[in-house]
């Protein structure tokens, strides 16, 4: 690796710091393993969709993976190209991978607790990705939802 | 949590809804700035304020794509109640979105959901996000299962027409 290029968690972090969305919603990363990236969405009384159960947003849960799909696309498009130096604002700007469309699978109600998602790119390609991202709480065996996400390059 | 304006619905072609503003009763919808501003038969029309806070592309100044979602999963979920005109308890199942277009910086979006099918568990949606009706910026398209569990979504949404306590789910398609 040359001097220039920057450390996955360096990458991970910058693309993070690109998406003011992802500060609002308390994003942030926890693991970047072999196959994917792991993050965490903290527990925040503002992302409640039913006060009475109560239950997280499914919005804030679609949103969360959507944010999670994105990173770890960059990250693994990235990891290719060496000409992204450290601090490069406009040029991590102009190739964030921009979303086709998402699928969600809401399969269990999401507690008042911390949420955790792990995106792995499925397919890294030349003009689409498509990510496969996993979302739970206490117990990563129970899936609280999941989503498929397309993407590109932008034009 | 700053205030907005009162957005307004666009005119939607061939469509009669009536103009009500509410804020959104979720947290979620509260922090994003989700306004209900129109009611229909099944249909729901809200929008949303452009916010810094909501940006997904700090270089472009583009919305982010899960702000289109939540706006998408919770206008969804009135158009819901509001086609079943009883206070069901409601859980997504699920929900895909098409991103036609991104959102232009500054400018306020507005989602128009349908509950087009109803049965006795589940709702059929379909919305649309724009800043104009013609020039959809993303599409919806979901299922919501009823009496997910014991909550009465009337604390998220209120019903227009007044009828709210546990009525049955119409069988019949909502048009």
């Amino acid at each position: 690796m040359s001097e220039m290029q920057m450390t996955d968690t360096e990458m991970v972090e910058q693309v993070l710091a690109h998406m003011p969305y992802a500060a609002t919603l308390g994003v942030e990363v926890s693991a970047i393993e072999p196959t994917g990236l792991v993050c965490r969405m903290p527990h925040n009384e503002s992302l409640i969709g039913n006060v009475q159960l109560p239950a997280i947003h499914g919005g804030a849960l679609a949103s969360f993976m959507e944010i999670v799909a994105i990173m770890e696309t960059a990250r693994r498009q990235l990891a290719h190209e060496a000409r992204i130096s450290e601090n490069d604002f406009v040029a991590i700007g102009e190739t964030l991978p921009v979303p086709v469309n998402v699928t969600v699978q809401y399969l269990r109600s999401a507690a008042s607790l911390d949420c955790y998602a792990r995106a792995e790119v499925l397919k890294l390609g030349r003009r689409s990705n498509t990510v496969l991202c996993r979302m739970w709480q206490a117990d990563e065996a129970k899936p609280v939802a999941s989503m498929t996400a397309i993407l590109v390059r932008p034009a | 949590m700053s205030r907005a304006e009162e957005l307004t619905l666009p005119p939607i072609a061939g469509l009669h809804l009536q103009p009500e503003f509410r804020l959104s009763h979720t947290p979620m919808g509260q922090m994003i700035g989700l306004q209900y501003l129109a009611f229909g038969e099944a249909h729901v029309g809200t929008g949303l304020a452009y916010d810094d806070k909501l940006i997904g592309n700090a270089h472009s100044g583009v919305l982010h794509g899960g702000v289109l979602t939540a706006m998408i999963d919770e206008t969804a979920g009135g158009a819901v109640v509001t086609a079943t005109k009883a206070a069901h308890s409601l859980a997504t199942v699920d929900l895909r979105v098409d991103y036609m277009r991104p959102a232009e910086p500054g400018k306020a979006i507005f989602c128009l959901a349908h509950c087009y099918r109803l049965t006795r568990r589940i709702a059929f949606i379909r919305a649309e996000v724009f800043h104009q009706p013609d020039r959809p910026i993303a599409v919806g398209t979901g299922t919501f299962m009823l009496g997910a569990n014991n909550t009465k979504p009337n604390l998220l949404v209120e019903i227009p027409d007044g009828k709210s306590e546990n009525g049955a789910p119409n069988n019949e398609p909502s048009e």
